[in-house]
């Protein structure tokens, strides 16, 4: 049979976004109990779930390999594809910010600040609109050490709390952006599967409603 | 230094037998049909001045697009697409043909697209450009030869989804918002994101009624009764006539017999801002991408010395193949017909019939016997069912 593929992102939206999709009728039982399995079919409701890596959302969806996703604003920012971003979930929610040091000392090498980022995409763009030029290092993690090793001047990433800056001498110089996450829908899809992605899309909206 | 001689370009692919058989297959096939609609092919250079594109640097970004410089110092480049250079050459050279003129063609473009989308910087397009109407039933004849040559390509249910940028086009136009917000409210609009649309919209200095129309606009899409949503919301003539071409374009696909692989979608704004009217493209249940892409853009041959209103296509044939492919449409090369294996003795005969049979139109291969080895592995394994001695000892 012809399913509909859903990508969920591993790790800190999975959870939320299972519990999302069960109040909407959809069974991820076994995706929850299992933990090497990366692909769940569902034959009543003709539901694929795929489990992949967050960043990766986005590109499932752009290419088809997902009719529909769930990943965080920050990801699809970041990968930049033409996508459906068709309903902001609520969970998920933090802040993409510009932070830094206290202290700014010195002053007189006006060379271009450094950036260090897991997002150099967001980041480029941010300082791009500010007519500032940077330049931008790439990070996998840690990024908070960026300024305190002397890698980069500043980061531009994502905080929550704001407590683990704060242990690292850091503060918010700016704010990029609100982050949440996203149901996002491959373009073809909606055209030649309308009506049963329209359906799960209603159904999704109609309980993030009544959650406000 | 690293040598790369053993490598290609990324983005550029070879085409081995097997594919390189489909990918001309289709290119037949489809200028064929088009010839047979009326439309007349035309080509134009690899290779443009890049003043063909900057000029209208709206219409596509300067980083997609190849450029080189020519031995006077000018700036060349590859081109992005077949739509421009072609209205280049109507305006300049073809001013005077009796219109409407149809033309197709079929080449390659090249485009710097983004690395992570994984798509090709090297790619065949087939299409047309009908130029010289306003008429919404030209704009019907191009989605009823769109679906025709999908299917001719042996495409089975492919989808057509109709949009109209004209609708769009007038609210901003009439609503007087500067040219970068205008941009975020269609990307907004493009990518159906309604709360961050509407967060945007909250705080403009656009009228209430303009702005429930932006709203409406991603909602709007399915069924053709999706026109009548956004009907009752429209007083401006100049929007009305956007709907009314859609609705113009749907009946005469009803006529045609078309009208069930159509649907309509008022949130599509390509990003090529040279599209005036009506836009639509392509799609199957099994590709993620569009196929085929399309749309009126009237005042893009102006830019070349000469007002004329146009409308036109263009089919990806890779991903046209790879649609096929996933429905498995494509088949492998088909061998030749006959092998001929002759010796210094029977060489005259063997080409004497080789040349018979190649005049009644079988392929032929004819080997002379000492480079072939063993004849009958070589047909076997070529899939070769004929093998025809021409030797002495035969």
């Amino acid at each position: 049979m012809s399913y509909i593929t859903i990508a969920l992102a591993k790790g800190r939206l999975a959870d939320l976004s299972m519990d999302l999709l069960e109040h909407c009728g959809i069974d991820c039982s076994e995706a929850r109990s299992s933990s090497r399995k990366l692909i769940f079919d569902d034959d009543n409701s003709g539901i694929r779930l795929i489990l992949v890596k967050p960043v990766d959302v986005p590109t499932y969806v752009d290419h088809g390999a997902a009719d529909i996703g769930i990943a965080g604003s920050d990801t699809i920012m970041e990968y930049g594809g033409s996508l459906y971003e068709m309903l902001d979930l609520g969970f998920g929610r933090c802040r993409m910010v510009v932070a830094g040091p206290d202290d700014k000392n010195g002053g007189i090498i006006k060379a271009n600040m450094r950036v260090a980022t897991k997002y150099p995409n967001i980041a480029a763009d941010y300082f791009r609109r500010r007519g500032q030029t940077v330049d931008i290092i790439k990070l996998n993690g840690s990024v908070e050490l960026g300024p305190l090793v002397g890698l980069s001047d500043v980061i531009v990433d994502l905080v929550e709390t704001g407590s683990t800056l704060k242990e690292n001498g850091l503060h918010v110089i700016d704010e990029v952006c609100q982050v949440s996450a996203r149901l996002i829908v491959n373009r073809a899809s909606l055209k030649t599967k309308h009506r049963t992605i329209m359906n799960i899309v209603e159904a999704v909206k109609a309980f993030v409603q009544k959650g406000e | 230094m690293e040598s790369w001689k053993l490598h290609i370009p990324e983005g550029t692919q070879d085409y081995l037998i097997d594919e390189c058989y489909n990918k001309e297959e289709l290119e037949h096939k489809l200028t064929d049909l088009f010839h047979r609609w009326g439309y007349r092919s035309v080509e134009t250079p690899i290779y443009e001045y890049y003043d063909v594109f900057s000029d209208s640097s709206k219409y596509r970004h300067q980083e997609e697009i190849l450029k080189f410089v020519d031995r006077n110092g000018r700036i060349a480049a590859l081109r992005p697409d077949m739509t421009v250079p072609v209205a280049r050459m109507v305006a300049t050279k073809m001013a005077s043909e009796p219109i409407p003129l149809r033309l197709c063609y079929c080449g390659d473009v090249f485009r710097y697209d983004d690395l992570q989308a994984g798509r090709q910087r090297q790619f065949t397009q087939v299409g047309v450009e009908l130029v010289g109407s306003t008429s919404v039933l030209a704009d019907a004849e191009l989605i009823a030869l769109t679906i025709t040559a999908l299917k001719c390509a042996g495409l089975d249910n492919p989808h057509i989804v109709i949009g109209q940028v004209g609708v769009f086009k007038s609210i901003i136009e009439e609503s007087g918002v500067d040219q970068p917000y205008a941009q975020r409210i269609s990307q907004l609009i493009d990518q159906k994101n309604i709360p961050a649309l509407a967060a945007l919209l909250d705080g403009a200095d656009i009228d209430d009624n303009y702005k429930e129309i932006l709203l409406g606009l991603p909602q709007w899409f399915g069924d053709v009764d999706i026109l009548d949503k956004a009907e009752v919301m429209v007083k401006e003539p100049t929007i009305m006539a956007g709907l009314d071409n859609i609705y113009g374009i749907y009946d005469a696909l009803v006529r045609w017999g078309l009208d069930d692989l159509v649907s309509v979608d008022l949130s599509i704004i390509p990003d090529l801002d040279y599209y005036t009217g009506m836009v639509f493209n392509a799609f199957v249940a099994e590709l993620g991408y569009s196929i085929c892409g399309g749309g009126r853009y009237d005042n893009l041959l102006a830019n070349f010395g000469t007002a004329l209103p146009a409308t036109g296509f263009a089919i990806g044939i890779k991903r046209l193949m790879l649609a096929l492919e996933r429905q498995g449409k494509l088949r492998p090369a088909p061998p030749c017909a006959y092998l001929i294996v002759y010796d210094e003795s029977g060489m005259k005969k063997a080409f004497e019939r080789a040349a018979q049979l190649r005049q009644q139109g079988f392929d032929v291969i004819a080997e002379a016997v000492e480079d072939v080895g063993d004849a009958a592995a070589y047909a076997s394994e070529r899939g070769i069912k004929n093998v025809l001695h021409f030797c002495r000892e035969d």
